[in-house]
């Protein structure tokens, strides 16, 4: 074995430019020359050692891994011609799975059975283009001590050397690695391409190999040429590749770095004119416009919101078409807040029943592709009775590209007892978490009953999420203000529910949105657009003017006019009634309004003014307001400002009696009222402000805070 | 419940270590969830507002490259650098860069990202396709990589000190666990050097190969660590016939087999098991409702092999339930497994093992989420969270699964379901 481990030959080219047989040639030579040779193949048409084994074609590291899950030593390695030891990758179909994992998997599992170790060379063999970081492996330092490129006078192969030479350079270590050009002619008489390209790269062309047909017989035999025609002609240029080596080996020299040619320069090597000044060619020591940038961040994946609603359906199996781990992270995180939820009574369920699975896909399925798993999965859970199951995508499957839309399309048409529904969230690849839950909304929409009849007295919430809307808080208003026309409710549009809950939407009369934000429009958008179906202008109301507002509407469209202005009436009593008893807490105050959702602003200036509270100043978070969404009717300015650095200042400044606010503002000089839609029930008017009093009353900080309490 | 695989093995693993940060190349999505888990499983009670940071974005646990579609396209070493270079500038820590399952595919070169950082020898890359590994698997063998990578200078051996191995902080209440089995070796003479994969630091870890023996509580989370610790720095391995103290009779079997490996004396923590039967046994005395309901009681059990193997026995020897279920987590501990098969067979319930529960069982043992989700679907009278993922995120009174305490915790569980 040579000191230091063995040499490493990285020989690359474009695909089909006989690269392969130039490697078995070259570690055929070395062999000779008395060197204990490795040739790994890492191209996924595995063909690399073909004729160092006799013409046969042998296992392929990843076939054996795909088929018994880990492999040995003896099961990857065979011994060819001349002792030349050999290995080939293998990979997926074309157009199918991740070849470039391919490459990454098997050299981690070379490197793990130290395979070729105590070798004198390895020579990978290694697929044309750097189409991605996989196929670039064996230019890696660890991996390659010199690299050669086959090339013919083609201008794709030598566009493809032009590339690999601009790989090698991503790929600097700070020493040149780069042993020269093997021109493997074509036999069409013109060689100026290439040496043109040479010249202008400054690569020496290390060998000519003129075409022969002892190549053909060779490999119609199976053997290298080397080994059945030594002394011909190729024979010689070949031997001529393997003295280079070798003398590289013994401490020669020869290695350079290449300058690879821009386009400009390419197109005047192919048109034959003088080859232009070179513009700076780009090395990436570091992506300038791709480091840390927070306006590109998303904050979760759009598998996690498809998740999110997709796991409130009790009977529709999830399946997660992906890891296991992204399985269980997702899974395990929408369980998490549910069981928490449970404690905070934000449901009244658990809204699963174990109906969220996965494809399991490993490494073998992200190298191979994952539609057979999916598929396996679909079949079995369909075979298990379940009426709907939804399949959503992660990184994984976005990423090698698998064709689960086909395989959905052909098992909704094989079993139309289920509804199979496709989520292609894709992890982060395609979108944040919003997106997702948009996608399955949309997926949703297709198992919609279209024929169903409204049912008179009934109505659909819909919200992005139930979270604050199921608090019991929350549905007393709920109930409240339903109350007044008598409505009941048909759908919580998508809260803990079942299918046939969706498919039966269209009982409820009109749709009422609780919250105002993209998705729960996206939803209500959507219900018009398919089905027709209305939802109220105002959404459910918070607050007096908004509440008068809301009756108005629904007792438009009901008819329903005396029972609004009855419960007008019943509000004002109750509010007045309210502050003879808890108005003395507030009246004469001063506070400090802030509000992150700008759809709380006006109601909680509206209610400092039923308390007879000076509102100093009131600020809104200008991330979410557009024009449209500022609605604030009090004539007090607002500041386009929720930072909590500024709140304080404002509180040391102006010392108001407190702060009322959508979000938790922490170090305040003054007690902080912490509100949402859920803590005012206009119905119910003297219990909201007797809790909103008790709020003021907290201190304002806690002993725990203070680290030697 | 879908159980977790090696990604999620590994992160967790490395992040068991007390001054070690995993550095996530991925995107937001695997970060946000797995920041969470780090930080209920192992607060460090970090200062978020230094972290307010690139890669950090103000949470101090698992910084991201957050790499979105063009690095997915294009490559986002630059990204691994720049925050390997933001991480350095914040902490001292080791930092372990692991590519989520999505970005493992892309084939960022780190060791050129950890060189560009200036960070060698304070950062490394965990390879290997850890989406094909089980999750005990991976983080035993996460632990190993990194013993390998610190490389501790060999030490004189000093006697009656040992390390704790093989349980990870994913198991129940692993803190008030870990002070336990101190106290049990405490009992009998020895001290812990390190905790490893369970809140060891990196000095821990070099101190470790100097103990005399690694005393393993899960098998199966500490198979390549021991085998490693064993061939490179000659530290024993302990591990014991019944699996992991569990339950009282896998606990006083695990006392035994330490004190007869390393020739102490168990009787102090022997006594303790004593005290704590003694206990149980007043506890169903206490109401004869109980005497007649307990005897024949049927239990279900989903776990590793090294923690349904003593569990099974216990419940079946010493209070008298029968086993309904009994599934076993697939990369789980061969030994155990194996134990747990052939006296399930002598009892003749041999094809218990792999049944899923019947419509309703009396008692479920198993992972929290499971638990709480067969008890509210009413398909058990109680179940009892002994396994990761618990529903117990805060734990201020000690209710690990190990140990005494965890098996009174099994008792209690058990005697409050009753009516």
């Amino acid at each position: 074995m040579r000191s230091g481990g063995p040499f490493q030959l990285a020989v690359y080219g474009k695909g089909g430019i006989g690269k392969s047989t130039i490697s078995a040639n070259i570690s055929f030579g070395l062999a000779s020359r008395g060197l204990d040779v490795l040739q790994v193949g890492c191209d996924p048409k595995h063909d690399s050692t073909r004729l160092l084994l006799g013409g046969e074609a042998q296992d392929t590291v990843l076939d054996l891994i795909r088929s018994r899950g880990s492999v040995g030593y003896d099961d990857i390695v065979r011994t060819g011609s001349n002792g030349v030891r050999c290995v080939e990758a293998g990979g997926p179909r074309p157009g199918i799975g991740c070849a470039g994992r391919g490459v990454l998997t098997t050299f981690e599992t070379l490197d793990e059975l130290h395979v070729g170790d105590d070798a004198d060379v390895k020579v990978y063999d290694v697929l044309g283009d750097v189409v991605c970081g996989g196929f670039a492996v064996p230019m890696r330092e660890r991996y390659a001590d010199a690299v050669v490129i086959v090339t013919s006078e083609e201008f794709m192969s030598v566009y493809a050397a032009n590339n690999i030479m601009r790989g090698l350079l991503n790929f600097d270590t700070g020493r040149p690695r780069l042993l020269g050009l093997v021109h493997n002619s074509r036999g069409n008489g013109d060689d100026g391409l290439v040496r043109r390209f040479s010249e202008a790269t400054r690569v020496p062309i290390i060998a000519t190999i003129p075409r022969s047909d002892l190549f053909r017989d060779a490999e119609s035999r199976g053997h290298t040429l080397l080994e059945l025609h030594p002394g011909s002609g190729p024979a010689d240029a070949l031997s001529a590749v393997v003295d280079t080596v070798v003398s590289l080996m013994d401490g020669g020299s020869g290695l350079r770095y290449p300058s690879p040619l821009d386009d400009g320069q390419l197109s005047d090597l192919v048109s034959g004119a003088p080859i232009r000044e070179r513009a700076e060619v780009e090395v990436l020591e570091q992506c300038p416009g791709c480091l840390f940038d927070t306006k590109r961040v998303v904050g979760s994946c759009a598998t996690h919101g498809a998740m999110a609603v997709l796991n409130r359906i009790k009977d529709v199996a999830v399946i997660v078409h992906g890891p296991r781990s992204c399985g269980f992270i997702m899974s395990y995180a929408q369980n998490r807040e549910y069981f928490n939820g449970r404690n905070a009574r934000v449901y009244p369920t658990t809204p699963f029943s174990g109906n969220v699975h996965t494809t399991n896909m490993d490494d073998s399925d992200s190298i191979f592709g994952g539609a057979a798993v999916l598929e396996a999965k679909i079949r079995e859970l369909v075979a298990e009775g379940h009426p709907a199951v939804a399949v959503v995508t992660s990184c994984v499957t976005g990423i090698i590209g698998d064709d689960s839309k086909e395989v959905v399309r052909r098992l909704n048409a094989e079993f139309p007892q289920c509804d199979i529904m496709y989520v292609e969230s894709d992890g982060s690849i395609t979108g944040n978490k919003f997106g997702g839950y948009n996608q399955v909304t949309d997926a949703l929409m297709d198992i919609v009953d279209a024929d169903v009849e409204p049912v008179p007295g009934t109505v659909n919430l819909v919200c992005d999420t139930f979270k604050k809307s199921n608090r019991p808080d929350y549905r007393n208003r709920i109930h409240d203000a339903l109350g007044v026309f008598s409505l009941g409710i048909n759908a919580s549009m998508v809260d803990v529910c079942r299918s046939e809950d969706i498919r039966n939407i269209k009982r409820g009369m009109f749709n009422i949105r609780l919250y105002d934000n993209e998705e729960t429009n996206h939803i209500t958008e959507s219900l018009a657009s398919r089905f027709g179906m209305r939802t109220l202008e105002n959404l459910f109301p918070t607050g007096t003017a908004e509440t008068v507002r809301w009756l108005d509407e629904v007792a438009g469209i009901l008819d329903l006019g005396a029972e609004a202005e009855a419960a007008k009436v019943r509000m004002a009593d109750e509010r007045e009634s309210a502050l003879a008893t808890y108005g003395h807490h507030f009246a004469g105050r001063r506070a400090v309004v802030c509000c992150r959702d700008p759809t709380n602003l006006d109601w909680m200036c509206e209610l400092m003014g039923e308390l007879g509270v000076d509102v100093t100043v009131a600020y809104l978070d200008p991330v979410l307001v557009t024009e449209e969404r500022v609605h604030h009717q009090s004539e007090r300015e607002v500041v386009l400002n929720s930072s909590m650095k500024v709140v304080r200042e404002t509180c040391g400044r102006e010392r108001p009696d407190f702060v009322i606010s959508d979000y938790r503002i922490t170090d305040l000089p003054v007690p902080c009222i912490l509100v949402d839609k859920s803590k005012l029930n206009v119905f119910r008017y003297a219990n909201s402000i007797r809790m909103l009093w008790l709020q003021m009353m907290a201190p304002p900080t806690a002993g725990w805070t203070e680290v030697d309490a | 419940m879908i159980l977790p695989d090696g990604f999620t093995g590994s992160v967790l693993a490395a992040e068991s270590v007390a001054d070690m940060r995993v550095l996530l190349n991925g995107p937001a999505g695997c970060r946000n969830r797995y920041m969470v888990l780090v930080r209920q499983l192992f607060p460090r009670g970090e200062d978020d507002e230094r972290f307010a940071l690139p890669y950090f974005k103000g949470q101090a646990r698992v910084p991201c490259t957050y790499i979105d579609e063009d690095d997915f396209i294009n490559g986002g070493g630059g990204k691994v650098a720049d925050a390997l270079r933001v991480i350095k500038s914040v902490c001292d820590d080791t930092v372990m860069i692991i590519d989520t399952p999505g970005s493992a595919l892309i084939g960022d070169d780190h060791g050129k990202a950890v060189s560009d950082a200036d960070m060698e020898g304070r950062a490394f890359a965990l390879g290997g396709t850890l989406i094909s590994l089980g999750f005990a698997e991976s983080y035993d063998s996460t632990l190993r990589c990194i013993v390998e990578f610190i490389r501790p200078a060999e030490l004189e051996t000093v006697p009656r000190t040992v390390n704790i191995v093989g349980y990870p902080m994913t198991d129940n209440d692993w803190r008030h666990g870990l002070a336990h089995l101190r106290e049990l070796l405490g009992a009998m003479g020895l001290t812990v050097t390190a905790a490893i994969g369970a809140g060891a630091s990196t000095d821990d870890i070099r101190a470790s190969v100097g103990a005399e023996a690694n005393v393993v509580v899960y098998p199966e989370y500490a198979r390549e660590l021991t085998g490693y610790m064993e061939s490179e720095y000659g530290v024993r391995t302990v591990v014991s016939p019944a699996g992991a103290p569990v339950g009282l009779h896998g606990t006083e079997v695990w006392i035994r087999t330490i004190a007869d490996a390393l020739g102490v004396d168990p009787s102090g923590a022997l006594a303790m098991c004593s005290a704590a039967r003694g206990a149980i046994r007043d506890a169903i005395l206490s109401d004869r409702s109980r005497i007649k309901q307990l005897q024949g009681m049927s239990f279900g059990v989903d776990g590793v092999p090294s923690l349904a193997y003593p569990l099974t026995v216990w419940l079946h020897d010493y209070l008298g339930m029968v086993p309904a279920s009994v599934m076993l987590n697939p990369d789980g501990d061969g030994t155990c497994r194996g134990s747990l098969e052939g006296y399930l067979s002598d009892l003749g319930l041999g094809s218990v093992v792999g049944d899923p529960l019947p419509d309703y069982c009396d008692v479920v043992l198993t992972n929290g989420q499971d638990a709480m989700h067969l008890q509210e679907n009413r398909r058990c009278g109680v179940g009892i969270d002994v396994a990761f993922p618990s529903t117990r995120e805060i734990v201020l009174l000690p209710r690990p699964t190990i140990g005494i305490p965890g098996s009174l915790m099994i008792v209690e569980e058990i005697l409050n379901s009753m009516w």
